[in-house]
């Protein structure tokens, strides 16, 4: 056995029985139903913090984010500003969302759609967003948790062992000890997962021979022509510059974008996918177990927005562009740039295994980091199985068993239906990985778009009393089927009935999340307009009547809410949207060189690293200023009639 | 303390030393392996802080080191130095720089600890108790 695979199982070990620990510690003191699927409402605020920050970024942002930009270059580099869109979707709706659940006792969002617009259907069709978002999601986690190892241990383990191996870790822990066990392994996930990142950036500035040197091959990468897109009609290499605000090509499959796919409105699109992560029902039932809204603002604005948002615009894209130099890409091999061989040759859909790749080039010297850092991306992708399997089997006991089969259920058989829900889930996503990954690869691809459907209904029930019941159902599903005719599933299934769609996937380079909400948006507001009921929207009042009387518009929120929001569109506009072509050479041509680049960097990634800046800004006084994720002034008083009359 | 605040400071310490321990563990055995004392002070470092981390924490919750923790941390100490004792006199690839790092990390573990003491008991009352304790030992059979 190796020195490598000694200290990776040692790591393992170690990290395994903190896991159990969690698990067993946590099973001796939940009796309540209530325990075991919210902690009894009492996760503390700096628990939430680390955690909600490793649940909300994944295993996808450790692992996908830096492969994307080997693959992609610094085209995809502002989709790094997640890490202000992601929060930002949290700061919108999650604070109402607690306060709601603290006055009805809600512990579900299915519960509280279905209480807040009436009728069964919503609960439906959040529990089939829930079930779409947890599947594919949870197998693409534990799958690549699982190919991490199988790299690192040389294909002594295979990926499938693994990932099986894990899921029945995340299983025993999450089944033992439930939400309060979730929350505190994700304590540790978090850190670990955080420092993994910064530690991935750092061992590839120090393969690349320090920041001087990565900026003069990014110089002489950008004077070239090398790459999958070779320059633009501006003459500038496409790795270093967005293609375009938007191409109105037919889409992926059919007709690919020139220069690559990473145009504003993808990105912009893409972003609202990513912000589906702190929509999605999960992350809503694990807000529901905070304890208090102390831990929101920090865990939006410093851990999520600073912390990772340092990460992201500094370490991963030097981990992701650096591999470029670092042997993993053969183009630019070829062309003489690349000042060493420390990764494997990674194009041609091998991407993914980047991060892997990086860990094993430091195991040679030193395995031991090697095994922390692999237990470190492991835990990254088991801190959101864990909460995504937890809230499934939530879901599933408390909105199909106690809701349609038991209304009467005790504590002990909503557990135990938990439980079931729980292992279901983590069944079904491990077979589908096992043995259908292209039906998780296209489940997948629609989770964080289906996710960011809900994104209206919860505006309706945090913010906009007009948007009625029928609009929000038929706007919902409207962007469901928009999202799944506009990715691969739909397309597929279109093709095995013989129609053959005139678009591809991702048409006119927009993202199926962003025509799924532009459906969405306009039928709500269409059947809004049509529908609306004096009665209905009475009931739907006396949510909103305590939302104001609970947390107040004070002077300084008045005052500051226009202003804010005008910066919020600007935000979205220049970061993300169509003003992100600006930044290709605004601070130097791609093609110039460090001493034409204003701030010694690509324009394009001074650009992202301003507005990330700026976007730390824009979630602090939206989060603090407006008072949208700080503390409330009183205590709730619970009032569960209304919740009871749906039950 | 009430149930649930002890469980969230056992929790705290837990992750604290987890987090800590783990990648000064790691840097130390960097450090010694390679003789870079950066990277080895860099491990002793990580463990001072996971110290003070915990002191914070203790702090915060309003409690003091119990004994077992105490026990356990003093275990881990004298295994570690005897291990390093061990390596000095008995590894001969254990050079002069490897000796240099276990002496300035161990020193910064102890001065940390000297420093928590006479800071929490002040330093009349540290040596006190520290006289107390040799004069029940030697009063034991």
């Amino acid at each position: 056995m190796s020195e490598r695979l000694v200290w990776l199982f040692v790591f393992f070990a170690l990290y395994a029985a903190y896991c159990i620990f969690w698990g067993v510690a946590n099973a001796r003191g939940g009796r309540t139903a209530e325990d075991f699927f919210l902690a009894e409402r009492q996760i503390p605020a700096w628990v939430f913090v680390v955690a909600a920050t490793a649940m909300s970024f994944t295993g996808w942002i450790a692992i996908g984010l830096p492969a994307m930009l080997l693959r992609d270059g610094l085209a995809f580099a502002p989709i790094g500003l997640c890490a202000i869109a992601i929060p930002l979707a949290g700061i919108l709706f999650l604070k109402r969302q607690w306060m709601l659940s603290r006055r009805f006792g809600y512990v579900t969002p299915a519960e509280m759609f279905s209480d807040y617009f009436g009728g069964q259907i919503m609960r439906l069709v959040v529990l089939l967003i829930a079930l779409l978002y947890a599947l594919p999601f949870l197998g693409m986690q534990l799958s690549a948790a699982g190919y991490l190892i199988q790299i690192l241990s040389d294909g002594a383990v295979p990926w499938v062992f693994a990932m099986w191996l894990l899921a029945a870790m995340v299983f025993l822990y999450v089944c033992l000890g439930g939400m309060r066990a979730v929350a505190y392994v994700g304590a540790l996930q978090g850190l670990l997962f955080a420092t993994a990142n910064i530690a991935i950036g750092v061992i590839a500035w120090a393969k690349l021979g320090g920041f001087g040197s990565f900026v003069d091959l990014l110089a002489k990468l950008g004077a070239s022509k090398v790459g999958p897109w070779g320059a633009s009609a501006t003459g500038y290499n496409a790795y270093l510059q967005t293609p375009g605000v938007v191409q109105f090509v037919a889409g992926l499959g059919l007709e690919a974008p020139a220069g690559g796919v990473w145009t504003a409105s993808m990105v912009l699109t893409y972003s609202f996918a990513l912000m589906g992560l702190q929509l999605a029902p999960a992350f809503t039932i694990g807000a529901f177990a905070a304890r208090d809204l102390r831990g929101f603002a920090p865990q939006q604005v410093w851990a999520a927005g600073a912390a990772i948002g340092l990460i992201l615009v500094f370490f991963a894209i030097i981990a992701g562009m650096g591999a470029l130099f670092l042997g993993a890409s053969a183009p630019v091999a070829q062309a003489g740039l690349a000042v060493a061989q420390d990764l494997p040759l990674l194009d041609g859909g091998r991407e993914a295994g980047l991060i892997a790749y990086y860990l094993k080039s430091v195991g040679d010297h030193a395995p031991w980091f090697m095994g922390l850092l692999a237990v470190a991306g492991v835990a990254a992708t088991q801190a959101t199985a864990a909460l995504y399997s937890s809230a499934t089997g939530t879901m599933f006991a408390r909105d199909f068993y106690r809701h349609f089969l038991n209304p009467a259920a005790s504590d002990a058989q909503q557990k135990l239906f938990g439980r079931v829900g729980l292992g279901l889930t983590l069944l079904a996503a491990v077979l589908m990985a096992t043995y259908s990954s292209g039906a998780q690869v296209q489940l997948g691809a629609l989770a964080l778009s289906a996710g960011f459907q809900l994104l209206p209904a919860l505006a309706a029930i945090c913010w906009l009393p007009w948007i009625t019941r029928r609009a929000a159902i038929s706007g919902l599903i409207a962007g469901l089927v928009t999202v799944v005719f506009t990715d691969k599933l739909g397309l597929s299934l279109a093709e095995f009935i013989g129609v053959d769609l005139p678009w591809g996937r991702w048409p006119w380079t927009i993202h199926s999340a962003g025509w799924g909400i532009a459906c969405n948006v306009a039928v709500c507001l269409i059947v809004s307009l049509l529908t609306q009921d004096r009665a209905d929207r009475e009931r739907r009042m006396t949510f909103h009547a305590f939302l104001a009387e609970a947390s107040p518009t004070s002077p300084v929120k008045q005052f500051w809410r226009p202003v804010a929001w005008a910066i919020t569109l600007a935000w979205f506009f220049f970061a993300i949207g169509p003003g992100l072509v600006i930044g290709t050479d605004l601070f130097g041509a791609p093609n110039a060189g460090p001493s034409a680049w204003l701030f010694g960097i690509p324009s394009l990634w001074a650009w992202q690293i301003i507005w990330w800046a700026l976007g730390v800004l824009l979630i602090w006084l939206l989060a603090y200023k407006l008072e949208m994720s700080t503390p409330l002034s009183d205590e709730i008083e619970p009032q569960l009639e209304s919740i009871r009359t749906h039950l | 303390m009430i149930a649930s605040e002890s469980s969230e400071h056992r929790l705290a310490v837990m992750t604290n030393w987890a987090f800590f321990a783990s990648f000064g563990f790691c840097f130390v055995l960097s450090g010694f392996s390679e003789s870079a004392p950066i990277s080895g002070l860099a491990g002793f470092a990580a463990f001072v802080a996971g110290f003070i981390a915990h002191v914070v924490i203790n702090r915060i919750f309003g409690v003091g080191f119990t004994n077992p923790q105490v026990a356990l941390g003093l275990t881990i100490f004298i295994v570690c130095v005897f291990c390093f004792i061990a390596s000095t006199l008995f590894d001969p690839s254990f050079g002069e720089t490897d000796v240099l790092i276990g002496l300035a990390g161990f020193s910064a573990i102890m001065g940390c600890f000297i420093v928590y003491v006479m800071i929490n008991y002040g330093i009349r009352e540290s040596y006190a108790m520290m006289h107390r304790l040799h004069v029940q030992e030697r009063r034991q059979p």
